[in-house]
């Protein structure tokens, strides 16, 4: 039987993904709205990790002609992001059920 | 403008695509706070670095070729003496190694030379330490 490799979801991305159930978020905007959860050093770097795993899909922002700076970038969850999301969240779910519970 | 400096150390450590999705888009929202009402903090500036760090090191364990060269130029410089030394490369940063590599290049040794007969070994050194696991290659 071929061995099936489930997707793996940190606490941090599967925070992210809930954050983005909004729509588009820049990297701190998501940090800002998450009330300390996410951490402004680490969220590039996990996002482009999510992006790499198929959790999400960036652009970058349309510049104003004449604007200074680098273009920031916006984050969007793909369809198998949110997909992952809930099944991570159903299983959460099932195990922080006791034993006891689980067999009624 | 900020972020300038981080902006042109970032191209440089790291190929285009990496930081494009990774650096960048830290730099950008460091700049975008500066530009608004809101002065930028250290935290923007730390997450820069991180995010440059991170990057850089995922350059690294990508790219066996440049260590493969840094490598064969060490044992060029000091022979066996250094094969320890070579060993570990394969796990240090690529850049590190090509900074290494350029440091042997001006020494007083004549490093070509010896590069040609070092690269064979070297080239089996990291296909052995791939084949255990300790490096990464590239396909």
């Amino acid at each position: 039987m071929a061995e099936i490799k489930l997707p793996s979801v940190s606490t941090t991305e599967s925070l992210i993904l809930d954050q983005l159930r909004d729509g588009e978020k820049y990297g701190l905007e998501l940090v800002e709205s998450s009330n300390g959860r996410l951490k402004r050093g680490t969220i590039y770097v996990t996002l482009g990790r999510m992006e790499q795993k198929g959790f999400v899909t960036s652009r970058q922002e349309t510049q104003a002609p004449g604007a200074i700076g680098l273009p920031r970038r916006l984050y969007t969850a793909t369809a198998y992001g949110s997909k992952v999301l809930e099944a991570y969240q159903l299983l959460r779910e099932a195990l922080a059920l006791r034993p006891s519970e689980a067999q009624g | 403008m900020i972020g300038r400096r981080l902006e042109q150390i970032g191209r440089a450590l790291v190929r285009p695509l990496t930081f494009e999705t990774i650096v960048a888009p830290a730099i950008a929202d460091l700049q975008f706070e500066a530009s608004g009402s809101r002065s930028p903090r250290a935290r923007g500036y730390i997450a820069v670095v991180r995010a440059l760090s991170a990057a850089w090191t995922e350059e690294v364990r990508s790219d066996t070729a440049g260590t493969v060269v840094a490598m064969s130029l060490a044992l060029a410089r000091f022979r066996r003496r250094t094969a320890a030394a070579a060993v570990l490369a394969a796990f240090f940063p690529t850049h590190v190694g090509l900074v290494i590599g350029a440091f042997l290049v001006t020494s007083r040794y004549p490093a070509t030379i010896n590069v040609v007969t070092s690269v064979p070994a070297m080239v089996l050194v990291t296909a052995a330490a791939a084949a255990s696991g300790f490096a990464r290659v590239r396909p």
